[in-house]
């Protein structure tokens, strides 16, 4: 079986608290994959491609106990680099934001992820 | 129907070498480097440039430089981050001056050296002319060998000198889009979610309130929801106990009092590497859980890599490289050898493919310029039951010529198959070579072969 790397990154995001906040989730380095987005245990989408999920509003989150949580399983198939990424931006805070999680693996090489993402 | 895999390439090339590395030579040099010449390169590249080349030896090279150069490296360097390009490069500085290192190899490409995060798989895999740079490879090759050379009193003695070959690849032209193996293998995308969400940390509201509570700095908290009146009279408490306990009971005030503000002033004051600890920690033992669904998700993906994964369509390849020849591995001492560019036009269909490819070479050859431009056709069709392939080539030879040498010549080949039973194939093969000096008739030339066995038509490009 290919190795697994696993990784948590965990950041804040201050919202603003009129907005809606959306995430979109991205495996990148041309890599195949896919994620899954959660608020709290919820589930709320996952998909293999980059999509725009709405997850709710600025203030509601901020003040709630739930945070998303987008994980990824990042499989390499590119012989031009054995990097593993997931890229999340966040709109609806007070700053757009872009959180990066990425390893360098051997080839064919797993990686699952989970970027925790609390509103404040 | 048999499934045709082959590819049309036609070769329309232009590749414009700088002569700023030359024209920087002094004349000395160049005398003395032509003499080697003679002796080791000029007479493989003359018999080379007579004969007409096999189809496969025009097509587009993947690593140009080494086929400039010759060379077949066992070992080649493959850089992808910025240090390791550097250090690779680093190879050409001796102490503080510049040095053309032996017999090195390295492939690179320049896209991939940085990391792309945002390069989703559908922008990598579809027609996009922003994938003409993140398909080009730049390929580094030198060879080192013995080399005669004139001194100072005009004597001839014993030294050595290396090749150095670069050259660059691309595709411009894409063909249709690549399709993920999400799409090409049943249960594969499933699964991928599957996965990632059985390993997804899926932590409720109550237990994140649980897991965070260790890393909450409390005294942060009181700072932010605390009044000025509040904190005045905390710190005139002098006993630390019963300090404690107000502040405790003034948090739980306000935390009924405006739950959400309280909350948002908690959580900023969380230590997320605390917390991040704890969910690594989690995280790993639900990847060791999953164990046999990871393996599952390895078997889907070594299904899809033995499917036929390349483009159809229209799809164009081109590259260039170069080539110097450099005394005692001296950049002074330098001198061209070769340069080539080559490039393909393929149609790749179901049932049947085609490729014009083109090459345009020259090399100096006792301080002289000899060139030769190759085209090649091949056009296949493939069904059940039968194959037929046509395969032409031509070369025109540019430059100063023998009296009894041919500018012009070519190859045709025309190859069929029919299956005879399950697993035995009739094959033919009819062809006509004009070689150097000897023109002849196609009837003449005619060569009918006849054979039982496998399919001799190979589709693949």
């Amino acid at each position: 079986m290919a190795k697994t790397i696993t990784e948590t990154k965990v950041v804040n995001y201050y919202v603003r608290d009129e907005a809606e906040v959306i995430a979109r989730a991205t495996i990148g380095e041309g890599q195949e994959g896919a994620w899954t987005m959660r608020l709290g245990d919820e589930f709320l989408k996952g998909g293999t491609e980059p999509e725009d999920v709405p997850i709710g509003n600025g203030k509601t989150l901020a003040e709630g106990d739930a945070h998303l949580e987008v994980s990824a399983m990042v499989k390499d198939i590119r012989p031009e680099t054995d990097r593993l990424s997931l890229l999340v931006e966040l709109k609806g805070g007070k700053v757009g934001s872009q959180e990066k999680i990425s390893n360098e693996g051997d080839p064919g090489a797993n990686a699952s992820y989970s970027l925790i993402v609390r509103f404040l | 129907m048999r499934a045709v895999s082959a590819s049309l390439a036609v070769t329309l090339s232009a590749w414009a070498i700088p002569s700023a590395l030359a024209q920087d030579v002094s004349d000395d040099e160049k005398v003395a480097t032509a003499k080697v010449e003679a002796v080791s390169v000029g007479a493989d590249v003359s018999q080379e440039a007579r004969a007409v080349p096999d189809f496969d030896k025009i097509r587009t090279p993947s690593s140009p430089a080494f086929t400039l150069l010759g060379v077949s490296p066992t070992q080649i360097e493959r850089p992808n981050t910025p240090k390791q390009l550097v250090i690779a490069l680093g190879t050409f500085v001796s102490k503080d001056d510049l040095t053309i290192p032996r017999n090195l190899a390295l492939e690179f490409s320049p896209y991939w050296i940085w990391s792309h995060p945002d390069l989703s798989l559908a922008d990598y895999g579809g027609t996009d002319w922003r994938n003409i740079y993140r398909n080009l490879t730049i390929s580094v090759a030198t060879a080192t060998g013995p080399q005669a050379k004139t001194d100072a009193a005009g004597a001839t003695v014993e030294g050595s000198s290396t090749d150095l070959a670069i050259g660059a690849r691309t595709q411009i032209i894409q063909g249709n889009r690549r399709r993920p193996c999400a799409e090409r293998v049943d249960g594969l995308a499933r699964k991928l979610l599957e996965v990632a969400n059985q390993t997804s940390l899926s932590l409720s509201a109550e237990e994140t309130r649980r897991l965070e509570e260790p890393f909450v700095d409390w005294d942060a908290v009181a700072k932010t929801v605390l009044t000025d009146a509040e904190k005045a009279h905390l710190e005139s408490v002098r006993n630390l106990v019963e300090k404690g306990r107000e502040r405790e009971q003034l948090l739980e005030a306000h935390r009924k009092a405006d739950p959400g503000a309280f909350n948002r002033a908690r959580k900023a004051a969380v230590d997320n590497e605390g917390l991040k600890s704890v969910l690594d920690a989690r995280k790993k033992q639900l990847v060791v859980e999953a164990k046999q669904e990871i393996a599952q998700l390895d078997g889907l993906f070594a299904t899809c890599a033995e499917l036929e994964a390349a483009r159809g369509g229209f799809l164009m390849d081109i590259a260039g490289a170069s080539a110097g020849r450099f005394g005692e591995g001296r950049v002074a001492a330098r001198d061209w050898l070769s340069w080539a560019a080559w490039t393909n036009l393929a149609y790749e269909g179901e049932g049947a493919s085609g490729v014009l490819m083109a090459r345009y070479r020259r090399d100096k050859v006792a301080g002289a310029w000899l060139g030769h431009l190759d085209l090649g056709l091949r056009g296949i069709v493939a069904r059940q039951k039968y194959a037929l392939s046509l395969e032409a080539i031509g070369r025109a030879r540019v430059g100063d010529l023998g009296a009894d040498e041919d500018r012009l010549s070519y190859r045709l080949a025309l190859a069929g198959e029919y299956m005879v039973s399950d697993g035995s194939w009739l094959s033919v093969t009819f062809g006509k070579d004009s070689g150097a000096g000897q023109p002849s008739s196609l009837f003449t030339l005619a060569n009918l072969k006849w054979g039982f066995g496998s399919p001799i038509v190979k589709p693949a490009f």
